[in-house]
């Protein structure tokens, strides 16, 4: 009885009686079953961001282009310019773009979304008087597809790539760039004789859907525990939400 | 022994009566207190989020934080009302993700109560007298979720935000544990989950210890 190996037998029957309850006890701590389905979902899978060094400076860029130029000029705008109007004019670049919406609904195959997109156009472009009026969402209570290249790539299971941050335009990915360039083609705009009419044309679109949002980029940037990887994010799963839709 | 028979009969019914009473009076009392903690009425996670939307509204409208000095007691007086809606722990675990098992029980709550504080802030700064008259929310769905394996109930509450003209989807996510009420544990805004976020925003703080990050979230909040 001295020989105290007579207790490991015992020690290891403790041991193993004791373990399921420990890892329950841990699962239960750290709140995974709550969060299960985060997992499943594909919102878990992280996006590679070998660009970083160029990507955290290209942010830094936009940060300070969107502090020092972006914001006090639409500040500006918003102010000089009432919001009935500024609705107008976002109405009007919105309608505009309707190729983009009508060609990427059909690509993914989504016909009856595509056809109200149709009708919301001939509608808006006639009775909305060219687009500055909704009646087609307003009366006819029709609904917008926002599907774009980068989200029908999506859609046959092409993977973002890697993290992409562009100046100006600001976080993109490989995938949803690749997007844009084949949008490019799809919108109007950029159709017209002059390219500084284009760019022109385009900042002003931007500027005035920026007065509608006014303080959200600083509230995101606020709240944020590491601002670069909570926009990344926020963008991530912005785009992820959108091609599931 | 008739009469015997009659006394005790009588007493019999005295003391069937007054163990009634009492047996009343204590249930009316439990009842109150389980209605007060709102475990009695049975109350749907829709429900639970309406009152606290319209607790928020009503309090945001009272003439008594009209002037902006009183912001500071708007803000207290608002994450009082707020906090019972919300598990703030489900929350906190979420975001820290792996590196909840690495702080200590005293370094959690500490996390808890910043963490609760920070996201307080966010919302309380865009929320004020001004911006609440054009604020309308419109409730679209409730879904129940699969339960937890330890039998923790789960609901997406389904709503849509419309502040100058922009619609904005907001999504809900609540549980309710067996002896609860029903409470948020997650936001999803335009898709974007609240919890995912921060969970990412934390995976590269391991190498930071848990005063580190206790630290930094301390900065960030004016308590």
């Amino acid at each position: 009885m001295k020989n105290p190996t007579y207790l490991i037998p015992w020690l290891i029957i403790i041991f193993i009686t004791c373990m399921p309850i420990s890892t329950f006890a841990q699962n239960k701590d750290t709140g995974v079953g709550l969060f299960d389905d985060y997992s499943i979902n594909q919102n878990n899978k992280q996006v590679p961001d070998p660009l970083y060094w160029y990507n955290y400076g290209m942010y830094k860029f936009n940060d300070k282009l969107y502090f020092w130029l972006i914001k006090p000029v639409t500040k500006g705008y918003k102010a000089a310019v009432p919001s009935i109007i500024r609705s107008d004019f976002k109405n009007f670049f919105y309608n505009l773009l309707f190729p983009v919406r009508f060609v990427n609904s059909v690509l993914q195959g989504k016909f009856s979304g595509a056809g109200e997109e149709l009708t919301i156009f001939l509608l808006n472009s006639s009775a909305g008087c060219l687009g500055f009026g909704r009646p087609a969402q307003k009366v006819f209570k029709l609904k917008n597809s926002d599907e774009d290249l980068g989200q029908t790539l999506g859609s046959y299971s092409i993977g973002e790539g890697f993290y992409l941050v562009l100046p100006v335009l600001g976080p993109s990915t490989l995938r949803d760039f690749a997007g844009d360039v084949g949008d490019f083609f799809l919108k109007p705009v950029n159709y017209l004789e002059l390219d500084d009419a284009a760019i022109g044309i385009t900042a002003f679109d931007k500027i005035n859907k920026i007065s509608f949002r006014l303080g959200d980029y600083k509230t995101l940037k606020d709240s944020a525990i590491d601002p670069y990887s909570a926009i990344k994010n926020a963008y991530i799963q912005l785009r992820r939400e959108k091609v599931e839709q | 022994m008739k009469t015997d028979m009659k006394i005790t009969k009588k007493s019999n019914q005295f003391l069937v009566l007054s163990a009634l009473i009492l047996m009343l009076v204590f249930a009316g009392a439990v009842g109150t207190v389980l209605a007060n903690e709102g475990l009695l009425t049975n109350e749907g996670p829709e429900t639970v989020l309406k009152q606290c939307v319209n607790k928020t509204i009503s309090i945001l409208n009272d003439p008594v934080y009209k002037n902006a000095s009183e912001k500071e007691l708007l803000h207290k007086v608002l994450f009082n009302e707020c906090e019972p809606t919300f598990d703030f722990r489900a929350l906190s675990m979420g975001v820290l993700g792996r590196n909840w098992r690495r702080f200590s029980k005293k370094e959690q709550n500490e996390f808890i109560k910043y963490f609760s504080h920070l996201i307080a802030q966010i919302y309380f700064e865009k929320l004020d007298r001004k911006s609440i008259k054009d604020v309308s929310i419109r409730y679209i769905k409730t879904t129940m979720l699969p339960p937890t394996r330890s039998g923790i109930k789960r609901a997406d509450v389904t709503s849509e935000v419309t502040h100058n003209g922009i619609k904005t989807p907001v999504i809900y996510r609540m549980l309710k544990r067996k002896h609860g009420k029903w409470k948020i544990y997650d936001l999803k805004i335009e898709g974007v989950s609240l919890v995912l976020n921060y969970r990412e925003q934390y995976r590269n703080k391991f190498m930071e210890t848990p005063e580190q990050i206790i630290e930094e979230l301390k900065k960030k909040v004016n308590m």
